[in-house]
């Protein structure tokens, strides 16, 4: 009897806690805004004129990818110039949710609401935006798309001692029906692979990819001559251009890079071929809920990151990106864009 | 046919397991590719088989086994760790942890307030100390938490 | 003899009185994190990273190493003491420690064991990585897609070495910890997969929280059974002093081929892409168990400790030479400390040796300087750290609890971390009760993923044939390998049958 009763009282909590669990995103939402507290913020914002709304409580910046990684240093480097400068008194709380591939952070910043969503960013990159529309509903209309920080274009690579030279000699091996095996990172990589298939109007049995969870596994598989090419971009790539153990043989862009990488030819100079490129962006965005004063404060606070010292030689020089800011307006129409052309790539 | 005990309800659960990993595999992840070889579902279902026939003999051998026995008591820990977790949506993580421990130790295990207080006090040194003032982990605050801390601001 | 002059400058540059108070500093931070389930060396190093900007880079890397080192000591700390990994090349730590220290009454000896293998591992890492360190890494770079899958085969068979007494029950366990595995994203199709609907499983079972269950918390779960067993103080008393904890000279002789052996295999394994500390004490585990120990290995048995504990720190240090030679992270820890170096403008890579020497030499050289100094910390806190048992397990068990679940929280900031934890701790308590051992599933969960994805790039490559595992010449002597590992118990097991047959005939006639 006390056994069973046991028994009843545990299934009993443990539903309990799935139920909490379920619930959680939701009940946070509601407790986040306290009637007094949204109401206070209101009244100042109507005395105020709207420019004047400030942060006034911890801002929680949620970064999808684990502490170390592309996102995170890319958050950090934003935070740490924010309250560097004085963009910002209150305390940043960066939050690495690596959850659910990133999706459980995604989706609890797009259900944020109140006060707290005022205070809430999201780094968000083109690769976390393409697995968030192909496998989940979350899509950018829930958020708000603050500013587009950096973009990043990718290159093609092979090595000194590989099978190939240049790229007409892959287009010539895979137009006479043999494979070629393509390197390069899983998320944003995939999709300037795939748009190079359809310009060049070869079957991907025949230049075929193989996705690998970082571009530094890529560039070790190409670097040990197990794959013929490899997708990657400047930064991972341009120490090996450097000590000549990768060679750039084409610019996934509609000009040529600079510097060592400037060898390489874009995909128009070498037929009649439209130039492939699907920019690799980052952006900060923020839920969708966020106030508009919010959001105009935290685009402009943003954009002074972006003309600032430390952004410019300590973050995109270092990473070899392209600093491209986009104030919010432009931001939301770009990925609005992004959006639609992504999703009817999904559909075909 | 006799009463099945855990010794059976084990393999029984690993052969549900294994044969809806084995149907998703085959019917939607797809199992063999002519140009790129194994897809998605090759591995999982190799080795759900694997499993199945695994499990079938070990259920068939549970016959003989004895049968486990399970201490009441044991659960508790279960019970005190699934009330922690739900109290944490409520007062917060932390909260929940320090009033478990003093829970626990008062009611289960009997203890004066003294030893209750020394056991507390190295517990929340750690926990407090090391987790949430050295590595600033942003722990739940629980909805009470959060109330709270909207009216302090 | 170039490379030991630039190493000898090294120690120059770094032998200062403040980078060894920063190492010592380093060291204790870096074992108490360590110690913390949940925090493995990853987040350990990312969450410590900030500490080390007030540092001019010389100082700071410095820290970041010891910072590194003092994590994977700390691991085995909590693993052998209360049965906890404190992170995940610990798992195989626990299962000969815990029983060492408990059930053999040897805790002191235990930790010595470890802290004195992952020393003499992590030394001989260093010292391949001194020596031919960028050669090693070109080495790895010929580990393509097949040879990783033919590795790999090889070090799954070593999973049969802890099935123990019944073969079902661990082939069984081992299918469970594969599909598990599989849950989440698949990176090769770039859709999930098992995760019926559930935004939370798209990113799979997070491993950490589920060591934390299935090894630590069920372990709270067993111990309620003997809450009130009276220590016995007279004999805690006399083993629970620097005297009683001293290794004994037949100790050390048991001690040395295991950790020798482990330091080359963890150097070796740390040099191959993708496999990291945790795959290095797995292997380094496995294969002792091909060796002849004193004792039998799970039961407490000091070559079990010593092989892990020595390859994980190897593997440790063999992931730098990829790292520094070519710019390649082994492990998500070998990223972040990536991440340090570019920080302070430093790129890791094909040109480091030659544009930085100086500064390449002086990391290395810290790593030795880091490495002693850790050891001797290590060993200063052992004779504190067994008096936690003496504490009575009726006060550890909600500690322990709290603890499980404040560091599965941690893992991910998430309660998701916690379930996985609780679900796992009690799937943990019923394996163990209906008799199937947990450690199968923990290697499979860790190779699996490992395995099929490098066997699937593999049939990408070769356009789905098989032949290519026979045409590279490095594969096919590893599968050769594999089927002389696989055939020979069977063959074994056949003339042992022919010759009782025979002795059966014998006896009729």
């Amino acid at each position: 009897m006390k056994k069973k009763m046991l028994v009843i009282s545990m299934v009993l909590c443990v539903l309990m806690v799935l139920v909490g669990c379920g619930n959680d995103d939701g009940e946070k939402a509601d407790k986040a805004s306290p009637s007094e507290a949204s109401l206070t913020s209101e009244t100042s914002s109507d005395s105020d004129d709207a420019a004047a709304w400030a942060p006034s409580q911890n801002v929680e910046f949620i970064v999808t990818s684990s502490a170390g990684g592309g996102s995170d240093i890319f958050s950090r480097t934003i935070t740490d110039i924010m309250t560097k400068e004085g963009l910002c008194s209150e305390t940043f709380l960066v939050n690495n949710k690596t959850d659910g591939n990133g999706e459980v952070g995604r989706y609890q910043v797009a259900n944020t609401k109140g006060d707290k969503a005022d205070h809430t960013l999201l780094s968000m990159n083109s690769g976390d935006c393409m697995d968030m529309l192909s496998n989940t509903d979350n899509r950018l209309e829930n958020f708000k798309t603050l500013a587009l920080m950096a973009v990043d274009k990718q290159l093609v690579f092979v090595t000194p001692d590989g099978k190939y030279e240049n790229f007409n000699q892959i287009i010539d091996t895979v137009q006479s029906g043999k494979e070629v095996i393509v390197g390069g990172s899983k998320g944003s990589d995939v999709a300037t692979f795939e748009a190079l298939l359809k310009e060049l109007n070869v079957d991907g049995d025949l230049l075929k990819y193989i996705a690998y969870d970082s571009t530094s596994e890529a560039i070790t598989a190409i670097l040990g001559n197990h794959i013929d090419m490899v997708i990657a971009k400047p930064a991972a790539s341009k120490q090996y251009v450097e000590s000549e153990s990768l060679i750039p043989i084409l610019a996934l862009s509609d000009e040529r890079f600079d510097g060592n990488l400037g060898e390489a030819p874009t995909l128009s100079e070498l037929g009649d071929y439209a130039d492939v490129q699907v920019p690799v962006w980052r952006s900060v965005v923020a839920p969708g809920e966020m106030s508009d004063e919010a959001a105009a404060y935290w685009s402009e606070a943003l954009k002074k990151v972006s003309e600032s010292d430390g952004w410019i030689s300590g973050y995109l020089e270092k990473n070899a990106l392209i600093g491209d800011y986009m104030s919010f307006e432009e931001t939301t129409a770009y990925l609005e864009a992004f959006q639609e052309d992504y999703l009817k790539t999904l559909e075909e | 046919m006799s009463k099945l005990n855990s010794k059976q309800i084990v393999p029984l659960a690993a052969i549900t397991l294994a044969i809806i990993f084995l149907i998703v595999g085959i019917t939607d992840l797809g199992f063999w590719d002519d140009s790129n070889g194994p897809m998605p579902g090759f591995f999982p279902v190799i080795m759900g088989i694997i499993m199945i026939i695994a499990s079938l003999l070990a259920l068939y051998q549970s016959k003989s086994e004895t049968k486990a026995t399970y201490r009441a008591e044991d659960f508790l820990v279960i019970l005190g760790a699934a009330l922690l977790i739900a109290a944490s949506f409520l007062i917060g993580l932390i909260p929940s942890a320090l009033l478990y421990v003093v829970l626990w130790l008062k009611i289960i295990e009997k203890e004066t307030w003294l030893t209750t207080f020394k056991v507390l006090l190295v517990i929340g040194t750690i926990v407090i100390g090391v987790f949430v003032l050295w590595l600033e982990v942003p722990f739940p605050k629980g909805i009470i938490g959060e109330v709270i801390g909207g009216w302090l601001h | 003899m170039d490379n030991l002059m630039l190493l000898l400058d090294g120690f120059h540059t770094v032998l200062t009185l403040q980078n060894v108070l920063v190492v010592a500093i380093g060291a204790i931070l870096g074992l108490v994190v360590g110690a913390m389930p949940g925090i493995g060396s990853l987040a350990g190093v990312a969450l410590l990273l900030p500490l080390t900007y007030k540092f001019n880079p010389t100082t700071a890397i410095i820290m970041l190493g010891s910072l590194y080192y003092a994590n994977m000591y700390g691991g085995s700390f909590s693993a052998i003491l209360l049965n906890i990994p404190g992170d995940n090349p610990a798992v195989m730590t626990a299962l000969d420690g815990y029983p060492m220290a408990t059930q053999k009454g040897r805790p002191g000896q235990a930790l010595f064991t470890a802290n004195l293998s992952s020393f003499i591992g992590g030394t001989i890492g260093m010292l391949i990585l001194t020596f031919i360190g960028p050669q090693l890494a070109n080495v790895g770079l010929k580990f393509g897609p097949a040879e990783m899958t033919a590795i790999l085969l090889i070090a799954m068979t070593s999973i049969s070495w802890l099935v123990g007494e019944n073969p079902t029950k661990g082939i069984m366990i081992t299918m469970l910890g594969i599909l598990i595995a599989c849950v989440g994203m698949d990176t090769l199709s770039g859709s999930p997969r098992y995760e019926f609907g559930n935004m939370w499983l798209l990113g799979g079972i997070p491993f950490t929280p589920f060591v934390i269950g299935t090894v630590g918390f069920s372990q709270v779960m067993k111990l309620m059974k003997d809450r009130y067993k009276v220590v016995e103080s007279e004999f805690m008393n006399k083993r629970l002093t620097i005297k009683g904890s001293m290794l004994t000279r037949s100790d050390v002789k048991r001690l040395l081929p295991p950790a020798l052996r482990s330091g080359f295999l963890g150097t070796f394994v740390g040099v191959l892409p993708g496999a990291g500390a945790t795959t290095g004490a797995f292997m380094g585990y496995g294969v002792q168990k091909a060796f002849k120990n004193k004792e039998p290995l799970g039961t407490g048995a000091l070559e079990g400790v010593a092989a892990c504990e020595a390859a994980n720190n190897a593997a440790a240090a063999g992931a730098f030479a990829p790292l520094l030679a070519l710019g390649i992270p082994g492990s998500g820890t070998g990223a972040v400390l990536l991440g340090g170096l570019l920080m302070w403008g430093l790129t890791p890579g094909p040109l480091l040796f030659q544009n930085e020497s100086e500064f390449a030499w002086g990391l290395i050289a810290s790593l030795f300087v880091a490495n002693i100094i850790t050891l001797a910390i290590a060993l200063m806190v052992i004779p504190f750290l067994i008096k936690i048992l003496t504490v009575k397990v009726k006060y550890m068990i909600p500690c322990i609890t709290v603890i499980c679940i404040v560091g599965s929280y941690s893992t991910s900031n998430s309660m998701y971390g916690v379930l996985v934890m609780f679900f796992a701790g009690i799937l943990g308590y019923l394996l163990y009760k209906n008799e199937y051992p947990t450690a199968p599933m923990l290697l499979a969960f860790v190779l699996s993923p490992l395995l099929e994805s490098s066997m699937r790039k593999t049939f990408i490559i070769s356009g789905g044939s098989v032949s290519i595992f026979f045409e590279k010449p490095i594969s096919l002597v590893l599968l050769i390998c594999l089927a002389a590992i696989v055939a020979t118990p069977i063959v074994r097991s056949i003339i042992k049958w022919v010759r009782q047959a025979n002795h059966k005939k014998i006896h009729m006639s």
